[in-house]
């Protein structure tokens, strides 16, 4: 029986779903079902009887694109949900910097709490106590004359602390985004973001890749790493 | 011929104030300084230091925090945590001689003490009683806490181009065994009051301008091109220990303030003084300005202020030093919006 995985994001599930798209045979165990839409849409989801349902026609007709025909997504029928991107980004303690385990506390939670990345999944946790993971936007790729270099302690630990205050609270888990993507501690790899292209969600713009200057967006290479970690973990 | 015949406008009562409504009166401040929106600022002092900071960091000059709080604290509870309220997270220098307490602890003049208050199992920063306000969770927290700002402190003095200071109080609280200054009274923020031990000094003349002085200059050993400008906050005293009215002892208070920021800033050519108190308090304004308690500045007193800092700017030097206006322009936050420690005193009244 084919494990059923509800995948909810925004423009960074596009590496994964171009990367899902080449591996799916070496994992037929798992049904990745996707439902995103670029920049914030999916904010635009609520919750109606069990159902995440979109509030514009627009949101509509692009989940029902990215899912393959599902214009809203029943929560009851996934065994395990992905929430990927959306505004969540890692906390890092900056080093040199000193601050209070108090101030460092609130800061993990107004970082995990403003995000749709979070309002999805409580909508999601109000109906079900299945395993929600959650991937925070990919580490930016180092811009030139950017000479920052973090203890690669920093970024685990970041991880491990918005789980210990926030997510494991709630039966959720941050996932860590895996080691070999990660160069001087808090960026990814730069050839991991070669040839990205925006996430399909059709229209015109399917194919484009995204500009020269983009540092935020990865390329299949990555959603095949990061997919294969998070399948592994199963 | 006589000097007085040679005299601008503003010099004469009937030109400068009776003859105009009282928001047409200007020219009261010729900036000795040319402040463009490069120049570093950084902002310490009572709490309408921070109106400076804002209304600078509101129209893009380069109004610089040097203890910035992590990314993703909302700016809510950065607030909270006292971030981005003055330039360091020192809280209110209230004093003159607090001022040169935390100078001599940034250029390693003097140690910082050991002393801390517990309650409750939470630590509390006798020099930052309100910093944290639950508290530092261990002793090692609240003593890395203070180093952070004294060093960030420090990265002010040396780095920065203006320095602002805003005198507030000369009430001041000393540990009578070690000489050292609270900022506010222990016992009422935070701490346990010990009578023989916190003495209490009502800081004449001589002793807020030397101290003051004292501070300039060594400060400017570390950073010879660092200029000041000096404010007198316009708020009247929460409370007073006195044994004067506090409407005697605001006066007798501000008085002095006021005289010593005067004589230094006409005997230091980097030093200057802006006229935030007079603006708010002459009698010319009647009053407008406070809010019913006749203590608060309304927000509209405020932006009256801080526009005249720069349009006094402007008249000087120009609108070139502008720049490109900020589209946050006039966002001055209302004055209930600021950190205000002494405000704890309020809780003690009305005993009588």
């Amino acid at each position: 029986m084919k494990k059923n995985i509800c995948v909810l994001g925004n423009s960074h599930v596009g590496a994964l779903k171009r990367a899902w798209d080449l591996m799916t045979e070496w994992h037929q165990e798992y049904n990745l079902v996707f439902f995103t839409a670029r920049s914030n849409g999916l904010g635009g989801l609520i919750l109606i009887d069990n159902k995440l349902v979109p509030k514009t026609d627009r949101l509509k007709r692009t989940i029902t694109y990215t899912s393959g025909g599902k214009s809203e997504i029943d929560i009851v029928e996934y065994d395990l949900f992905l929430i990927y991107g959306l505004q969540m980004e890692v906390f890092f303690v900056e080093p040199g910097k000193f601050f209070s385990s108090a101030v460092i506390k609130q800061t993990v939670l107004d970082s995990v709490k403003g995000t749709t990345s979070w309002k999805i999944m409580e909508m999601i946790r109000s109906v079900t106590n299945k395993k929600i993971y959650v991937g925070h936007n990919p580490l930016p790729i180092q811009k030139k004359g950017d000479d920052r270099s973090y203890p690669p302690e920093s970024y685990l630990s970041g991880i491990n602390l918005m789980n210990d205050e926030v997510y494991d609270k709630c039966n959720a888990e941050l996932i860590a985004q895996p080691a070999d993507t990660i160069v001087n501690g808090c960026f990814t790899e730069r050839e991991l973001s070669k040839g990205s292209k925006r996430l399909p969600v059709g229209d015109a713009m399917d194919e484009e890749a995204h500009p020269d200057h983009d540092i935020r967006h990865m390329n299949e290479e990555f959603g095949k790493k990061w997919l294969s970690c998070f399948l592994s973990r199963d | 011929m006589n000097p007085y015949s040679t005299l601008p406008d503003r010099a004469f009562w009937k030109k400068a104030v009776s003859e105009k409504s009282i928001f047409d009166i200007s020219n009261l401040w010729s900036p000795k300084f040319k402040i463009t929106k490069d120049s570093r600022v950084v902002t310490f002092g009572s709490c309408f230091a921070q109106h400076i900071g804002n209304a600078l960091d509101s129209r893009g000059f380069n109004w610089v925090s040097t203890e910035t709080p992590p990314k993703g604290l909302s700016q809510e509870n950065a607030k909270k945590y006292n971030y981005n309220i003055f330039s360091a997270r020192t809280g209110n220098i209230y004093t003159t001689s607090l001022l040169k307490q935390w100078v001599e602890w940034a250029t390693g003049i003097k140690e910082p003490p050991e002393e801390i208050w517990e309650k409750n199992g939470r630590f509390y920063d006798p020099f930052r009683p309100v910093v944290e306000p639950e508290g530092f969770c261990s002793k090692e927290e609240l003593m890395l806490s203070r180093e952070e700002t004294i060093k960030a402190f420090r990265e002010c003095i040396v780095s920065s181009d203006f320095f602002v200071f805003t005198l507030g109080l000369t009430e001041s609280w000393f540990n009578s065994e070690y000489g050292y200054e609270y900022p506010m009274c222990p016992g009422t923020s935070a701490g346990t009051y010990l009578k023989g031990i916190h003495a209490f000094k009502n800081q004449m003349y001589p002793s807020v301008m030397n101290d003051l002085r004292d501070a300039i200059e060594i400060m400017r050993h570390e950073n010879p091109e660092l200029r000041f400008i000096l404010t007198v906050s316009p708020v009247p005293l929460v409370a007073t220990n006195s044994r004067n009215n506090v409407i005697v002892a605001t006066m007798e208070s501000k008085s002095v303030l006021r005289a010593v920021a005067g004589q230094i800033s006409r005997g230091c050519n980097y030093v200057d003084y802006f006229p935030s108190y007079e603006i708010i308090n002459s009698p010319v304004f009647k009053g407008v300005f406070f809010e019913p308690n006749q203590r608060s500045v309304n927000p509209h007193g405020v932006d009256f202020v801080m526009n005249h800092f720069f349009s006094s700017l402007r008249t000087k030097f120009g609108a070139e030093i502008f720049g490109k206006q900020n589209k946050r322009v006039g966002s001055v936050k209302k004055m209930n919006d600021l950190v205000c420690e002494e405000e704890i005193f309020d809780a003690f009244g009305g005993k009588e």
